[in-house]
């Protein structure tokens, strides 16, 4: 046998040290997409689906309010008779035809006029601001304290998932996932305002009177938050830059919160943005249980009492409004992940 | 070879084998629990000695133990396997059962650990600098912008072009082979005693493997260096000793020359006649029959027996690594001297 | 390991239930049939005479024993109907729109999932802002204005469900569908000039089955609670109905006397719910398990 270790030689001596350093950076050098062309073109998707869901929503409510029965009726209340109802059709503009009717609807949307309040002539989108601020304070709050406990407690579920005590919390976060919001709402109050009388059950009076509400609201993703970031935590902390670190010296936390969680974030991106919209939805409910002076609120009165400007001021509002933080944590994202702010090609 | 290596060498041979022994892994076991049965051994008695300045090849095909060896070294095998007998000396002194913060000292400052796959060993979220940073700040007692100057200066060092630049860009925007470099910067930044290759060149295209080997042989010339990897002719090109694994134990070690031209241990020959050559006319690669023996095979005796041609009965015992014509054997019946 | 275990781990995916395999899955389904073995089981105890309110046992705790001694286990509410009886009554209401809502719901999220992972161009870009756009918008919101335009009643709602919350579940099969169009199978297919409908049912859907039957338990439990919330706020089902929302939303009033009547409604949505996501969670497990196996 001849000297193996002498025929390896040649192949790799060819290559001279010096010239094997340059030859291998071609692949980085790809033209880099600048920052702000990655921005626009996310933000110019969402203002497109905006747009899109706003036409949608509101021309399903134009016409469904045709279709299933007459609005001038609706109108009229149960007292009017012909004479009024004829009177009602022509103020509003329902003897016209149906595409003619439509095109004033939606010029009127551009225009942000829904109308008055068929409740109490007030400015329907003036209504829908009034009630604004409550409802996205309490929403801003219920966001804040759900991904503030939804964070670090399933970073600490995932970062040892086969721990016993974690089993438990994990056994109980399932189960309190199945627990609808306006049930916690429910049990909240029995507990706290009826049972030991520590908070006042309805009604804003008051810092108190937001704590409920609040734990409510964020009771109703909170869990499904959880789970799902421990799962990415989980699945981070089994990644190979997690054993590169650890032969580097990093200790546990290091390891946690300095290499997985940022990892397992970005995984929950999609979630985390469409947070507000849940508990935009949520927030319906609760300040109903609540008889939280909020949008949601304003939402099902004139809902229940069919008055439909304020219905589709509110629809319009929301829909704005979810877009505005899906747009927001877009660009967050956008900031924290590298791999979409400096994209290469 | 290179006169760097061949004059390193002369240096080991001078100091003499007892000399300056960094590294001392003695008779250690690694092993994952199974509920109920005893458990499977992934290491299982494996001893050897590196001196200083040395390049050590660790070879052997997959499953064997090599890179769950290199594991141990730093104690990180993964859950929920654990080191049960034997011992590690780092220096003279015992690194296998130090408390946890303890070994974080060994673990990136004394001990630097190059892995296989660059692609996804760095982190994708955190810049080159960072990471490079967050490792120099934990072993050194430098200030922030020190530190970053010695980032800079080990990228330097593995040959990253516009090294500065790097520093602020992440792993997505360089190549396997640039990410390679920075993973051994990495692994180099606190100048550590010793450093281990797990399969540092396996993963990367032909081309790429010729550069990081370069960078192994011109700039670690001087380094004390454990090379694992399942190519022999890697092996061949750096290493001054090499330990051929099997079955989670070292069959054969001794020095480069002396084991691939004159294999002692029957498995070493087998996996010789199937390296393909070039220079010399053969019928064809000649196979090992069978398979190794898997995590399910309760293994006594020597595990390669059952593969072996020149088994007899006494192979039922397991034979302990001796020193056969100035290698180290395990093997009741090493191949005859026929070297010459 | 035995070959014969071996063997089923290879075998392609079904779900056969008696040997799942999954703890989830099958406490999941161990509740769930629980809860639907009560509900038949009306049909054979349960008289209208049942649901009759008793003004003389109004608002009674569980236990109750009234003047004709019947016993009222889970007690009675503020007209003096029995609870138990009640709850019974009204899993046709909570279960059934959200059962048929989530049907509507598959079918409908499959199709236009299927439709734009497999056409290309406008169509593509078409179905994708639609999913986008419908999917931001709060559900409860559009459920809640649409119910109350086409009316109350189990058909409007359940109809009104399955026809809004489609796009979540047209989102994941779209992006799944497209990845299965890329397998080696379906070029094969295409190759031997297998035409596009074909390809989809026979080679496409088949893959999607376990996702599909994942998002439609999980969606089963969402929808259950939505059906609930609008009882709940009075836009679900009829005022009178025995629906688990409107037993909630009767016992707002009575909570510091009768607890028991927000508790039995409660308890029965959120046993439904628990159930629904173990099999959501023990289908997603087994097939993520012998994904490994089969390589779907």
């Amino acid at each position: 046998m001849t000297d193996l270790a002498k025929d390896a030689k040649p192949v790799a001596a060819a290559t001279p040290p010096g010239a094997t350093v340059r030859a291998s950076t071609a692949a980085a050098d790809v033209q880099t997409i600048p920052v702000w062309q990655n921005i626009s073109n996310v933000l110019g998707r969402r203002l497109i689906e905006l747009l899109v869901l706003l036409v949608f929503v509101s021309s399903t409510l134009f016409f469904l309010l045709r279709f299933t029965g007459d609005p001038a009726a609706v109108l009229a209340g149960e007292t009017g008779d012909q004479e009024q109802l004829e009177l009602i059709r022509k103020q509003y503009g329902l003897d016209k035809p149906l595409p003619v009717q439509y095109g004033i609807f939606l010029i009127k949307m551009v225009q942000l006029d829904f109308g008055k309040s068929f409740a109490n002539a007030q400015d329907a989108l003036g209504l829908v601001f009034e009630r604004l601020p409550t409802s996205f304070t309490l929403v801003l709050i219920a966001f804040t304290a759900n991904l503030c406990t939804s964070i670090p407690m399933g970073a600490w579920l995932g970062s040892r998932p086969d721990k016993t005590g974690r089993k438990l919390a994990s056994t109980f976060v399932f189960v309190a996932q199945g627990i609808p919001g306006y049930i916690t709402g429910l049990l909240l109050i029995q507990l706290f305002a009826v049972e030991l009388r520590w908070l006042p059950s309805i009604g804003n009076q008051g810092p108190q009177s937001w704590i409920m509400p609040a734990i409510t609201l964020a009771s109703f993703q909170a869990p499904q938050v959880i789970r799902v970031i421990s799962a990415n935590v989980a699945e981070a902390m089994r990644e190979d830059y997690i054993r590169t670190a650890r032969a580097n010296g990093a200790g546990f936390s290091t390891l946690l919160w300095r290499h997985a969680l940022k990892n397992a974030m970005l995984g929950a991106t999609a979630l985390i943005g469409a947070q507000v919209s849940f508990l935009l939805g949520g927030s319906v409910i609760t300040e109903v249980i609540f008889a939280w002076p909020g949008l949601g609120r304003l939402l099902v009165t004139s809902v229940q009492t069919l008055d439909f400007p304020v219905v589709q001021a509110a629809v319009f509002m929301i829909a704005v409004f979810v877009y505005l933080a899906i747009m927001i944590t877009d660009f967050v994202f956008l900031l924290i992940d590298p791999r979409l702010r400096r994209q290469r090609a | 070879m290179s006169s760097v290596k061949e004059s390193a060498r002369a240096a080991a041979s001078v100091a003499g084998k007892s000399g300056d022994t960094i590294l001392s892994v003695n008779d250690i076991v690694v092993e994952f629990p199974r509920g109920g049965k005893s458990g499977f051994r992934a290491i299982n008695g494996v001893s050897f000695d590196l001196r200083q300045g040395e390049t050590l090849g660790l070879v052997g095909e997959s499953g064997s133990g090599k890179s769950m060896t290199a594991l141990s070294l730093l104690s990180i095998v993964p859950l929920p396997g654990r080191i049960i007998q034997g011992s590690i000396s780092l220096r003279g002194e015992r690194i296998d059962n130090l408390p946890v913060n303890e070994l974080r000292k060994i673990r990136g400052k004394r001990i630097g650990m190059v892995f296989q796959d660059p692609m996804t060993g760095l982190n994708p979220v955190r810049s080159i600098g960072g990471q490079l940073t967050e490792s120099v700040l934990r072993h050194q007692n430098v200030t922030k912008a020190e530190a970053e100057e010695i980032a800079f200066k080990a990228l330097d060092d593995v040959g990253i072009p516009s090294a500065r630049d790097r520093l602020k860009g992440y792993p997505h925007e360089l190549s396997g082979g640039l990410r390679q470099r920075v993973m051994i910067a990495l692994a180099l930044i606190n100048h550590p005693d010793v450093i281990i290759a797990d399969e540092a060149t396996t993963s990367l295209d032909a081309t790429i493997q010729a550069q990081i080997l370069d960078v192994f042989r011109v700039r670690l010339s001087k380094a004390t260096l454990i090379m694992i990897t399942h190519d022999l002719g890697v092996a061949a090109e750096i290493c001054d000793r090499i330990a051929v694994m099997y079955a989670g134990r070292i069959v054969e070690l001794g020095t480069i020359s002396e084991v691939l031209t004159n294999p002692k241990h029957p498995y070493t020959v087998g996996l010789l006649s199937a390296v393909p050559r070039f220079d010399v006319r053969r019928p064809k690669l000649v196979p090992i029959p069978g398979t190794p023996p898997t995590a399910e095979d309760i293994v006594r005796g020597c595990p390669f027996a059952p593969r072996c041609r020149h088994a007899q009965s006494k192979c039922e015992e397991r034979p302990p690594l001796e020193i056969v014509d100035g290698r180290q054997v395990a093997c009741w019946f090493p191949r005859g001297s026929n070297a010459a | 390991m035995t070959s014969a275990t071996l063997g089923a781990e290879k075998r392609p995916i079904s779900f056969k239930i008696p040997s799942t395999g999954s703890v989830q899955l099958n406490l999941g389904i161990i509740i769930f049939s629980l809860v639907v073995l009560a509900l038949l089981s009306q049909w054979a105890f349960l008289t209208p005479a049942d649901l009759d309110g008793n003004l003389a046992a109004r608002l009674k705790p569980p236990g109750f024993v009234d003047r004709n001694g019947v016993t009222h286990i889970l007690g009675t509410d503020q007209l003096g109907r029995d609870l138990f009886f009640r709850v019974l009554a009204g899993l046709p209401w909570s279960l059934g729109i959200s059962g048929v809502a989530v049907v509507l719901v598959a079918l409908i999220g499959t199709t236009i999932g299927l439709i734009g992972a497999w056409n290309s161009g406008i169509v593509r870009t078409v179905v994708l802002l639609g999913i986008a756009s419908i999917i931001a918008m709060p559900f409860l919101v559009l459920a809640l204005v649409v119910v109350a335009l086409i009316g109350r009643g189990f058909w409007p709602i359940s109809l009104t469900m399955g026809f809004i919350a489609w796009p979540a579940i047209a989102r994941v099969i779209y992006a799944e569908s497209r990845g299965l169009l890329q397998r080696e199978y379906v070029l094969a297919a295409q190759l031997f000039g297998v035409r596009s409908i074909p390809i989809l049912l026979f080679h496409v859907l088949p893959g999607l089955r376990p996702t599909i039957l994942v998002m439609a338990a999980f969606f089963f439990a969402v929808l259950l609670i939505i059906e609930s919330a609008l009882s709940f706020l009075g836009l679900g089902a009829p005022l009178n109905a025995p629906s688990w929302g409107n037993m909630l939303s009767d016992s707002r009033q009575y909570l510091v006397n009768a607890p028991w009547m927000m508790l039995v409604p409660a308890a029965a949505i959120v046993s439904s719910v628990i159930s629904l996501n173990l099999i959501g969670d023990g289908v997603a497990e087994l097939s993520r398990r012998r994904g490994r196996a089969v390589d779907v």
